[in-house]
């Protein structure tokens, strides 16, 4: 079986305008890199039979968050004298370690996963599997409790939000 | 001759190209020149001016008075935009300059895929795309196109043009919200009627309202009618802002911003601009269309035009087409209003435009999707 072509081309670029996205010192240039991150993961998720997640994540993510991200930017407009000074090589060099050894810790149980599974097949639901009604029969039927437990932690964050803001009022 | 043609459309890629040529021919390029010149006929009707009525279109000459003059108006002003210097700032970031106007006309253009612009013609649905998460692909692209006003506010390197386009993130962001809770209570509204529950198919949505009555009529429930009006008002409202149209044109507005975000554009690129918010009104009109006013059907009122939807989804050549005028009539008349409406209303303050969609809009969406919830269940005899 062959890797979808449309399927490594959006996650080559996903890849490679993250990495963009946390070297570029101009902040409005890490926000059009994230953006192109945000929408090659939705064809990502699209050929992963995922449209709702797709959908979901282009409207919140792209839609709502980065918006507010570069409304945030631009209301700073900072010059190129203010970026932030180039880190150290040895800085540098102990983050992109770190980097590494995460991305290491979630691609070495991946791999022992894929290995495992070359034998067997998938649990394939077909495209249903992905769609509006199969996400919303699982998120208010097994997956209720977590879910809600989930807006809660929302409001958590929200509040968390209020009482940061007021503080620095008083 | 007959067969031959039967023949080449029996193939599905030249029936998708077909309406593909149709969506985009029609609703972009046929559709916005004419709202261009009926935008300025319009406004010069209601401020007791002549506008412009010299050009015309040749060879016809205004078939003997029957059309009204100035129709090629938009046709020499496309001309002129394009022989215009098209000038760059020097201090402008080049890159994200020239994707500004793409990012404002593509994402609507894109949106009217999955919108169904007529009933069928022999069994081919007149829509585009039948995508399995429908009208959520249109909420997604349409929350893309911000970028465009954002990063050609920012690139043109202008101070009005930067606070155009950051008046014109806040603004859509904050507005999409109760657009968006309004499209989940007529989805809701939709899916209570229905045995099958909500839907987010387009196609699904017009046929039911069809069949049942428009949802801006609560759907064939006269308990949900406040709802479906309610909605409609509170999405209406949403989609001026979302368009940046008067009464809430903040991020272009000429009094204080020169022209905003667009400050800086000249020749094509400007009426890029200006073509996207064209096509945005046409797209949010179309959602409207599609969610409440019942798509293609006719409203089936007091039984005297019962039958009339089964006729137009009856799969002929001209039943087709005539469902697909109702369409386009419908859509006309939103649109209409729209241009009505940004030559009646004054412009807000920005601190107005926040009060009215966080404070007035979102909690009355909230709250209609509160009331379509508990006389949806209800009214299908508490069984969700």
């Amino acid at each position: 079986m062959g890797i979808d072509p449309v399927f490594a081309l959006a996650a080559a670029v996903s890849v490679v305008s993250g990495l963009m996205t946390v070297t570029r010192r101009n902040p409005v240039y890490s926000a059009v890199w994230m953006l192109a991150c945000f929408i090659a993961l939705a064809v990502v998720y699209l050929r992963l039979d995922a449209p709702f997640l797709a959908a979901m994540h282009v409207l919140v993510y792209t839609g709502a968050i980065l918006v507010l991200f570069l409304f945030v930017i631009m209301l700073l407009n900072l010059k190129p004298e203010e970026f932030p000074p180039e880190p150290s090589l040895p800085a540098k060099g102990v983050c992109a370690l770190l980097c590494l050894g995460l991305f290491g810790l979630l691609a070495v149980p991946m791999w022992f996963a894929a290995v495992e599974l070359q034998g067997g097949t998938i649990d394939a639901k077909g495209p249903a599997f992905g769609g509006v009604e199969y996400v919303g029969e699982a998120l208010f039927g097994p997956y209720a409790l977590p879910f809600e437990l989930m807006s809660v932690l929302i409001m958590v964050a929200i509040f968390g939000g209020v009482v940061l803001a007021r503080r620095k009022a008083a | 001759m007959h067969n031959l043609l039967e023949t080449v459309f029996s193939h599905p890629a030249v029936r998708g190209g077909a309406k593909i040529a149709f969506c985009i021919g029609f609703f972009v390029l046929a559709l916005v020149p004419l709202l261009v010149i009926l935008e300025r006929r319009i406004s010069a009707f209601m401020q007791n001016r002549v506008g412009p009525d010299r050009v015309n279109l040749p060879f016809i000459n205004r078939l003997g008075g029957i059309l009204p003059g100035g129709l090629a108006q938009p046709l020499a002003d496309a001309i002129k935009l394009l022989f215009k210097e098209d000038i760059i700032p020097s201090g402008a970031d080049k890159f994200l300059y020239l994707a500004g106007p793409v990012l404002v006309l593509v994402p609507p253009a894109l949106g009217m895929i999955v919108i169904p612009f007529g009933s069928n013609i022999g069994g081919e649905p007149l829509q585009v795309a039948h995508l399995g998460v429908g009208i959520l692909f249109t909420m997604s692209v349409l929350s893309v196109a911000v970028y465009g006003l954002a990063f050609g506010g920012w690139a043109s390197n202008n101070k009005w043009s930067l606070i155009g386009g950051m008046r014109a993130s806040a603004q859509l962001v904050s507005y999409e919200l109760s657009l968006g809770l309004s499209i989940l209570a007529v989805l809701m509204l939709s899916g209570a009627m229905d045995p099958k529950g909500g839907t987010v198919d387009p196609r699904e949505l017009v046929q039911r309202q069809a069949d049942h009555g428009w949802n801006i009529f609560g759907g064939g429930n006269p308990w949900l009618l406040p709802a479906g009006l309610g909605g409609f008002l509170l999405f209406f409202i949403s989609a001026l802002a979302e368009n940046n149209r008067l009464p809430f044109d903040l991020p272009e507005c000429e009094a204080e911003l020169v022209g905003g975000y667009h400050t800086e554009y000249s020749s094509m690129k400007f009426s890029l601009f200006m073509m996207g918010e064209f096509v945005g009104m046409i797209l949010m009109c179309s959602l409207m269309v599609t969610l409440f006013l019942g798509g293609w059907s006719l409203p089936p009122l007091f039984g005297a035009l019962n039958g009339a939807n089964e006729w137009l989804a009856g799969g002929s050549i001209l039943q087709g087409l005539v469902s697909v005028g109702i369409f386009v009539s419908k859509v006309m008349v939103l649109l209409l209003l729209y241009i009505a409406i940004r030559w009646t209303l004054p412009r807000f303050k920005y601190t107005q435009l926040m009060d009215l969609g966080w404070k007035r809009l979102l909690p009355l969406a909230l709250a209609n999707i509160a009331y379509v919830a508990v006389v949806g269940v209800a009214a299908s005899g508490g069984q969700p």
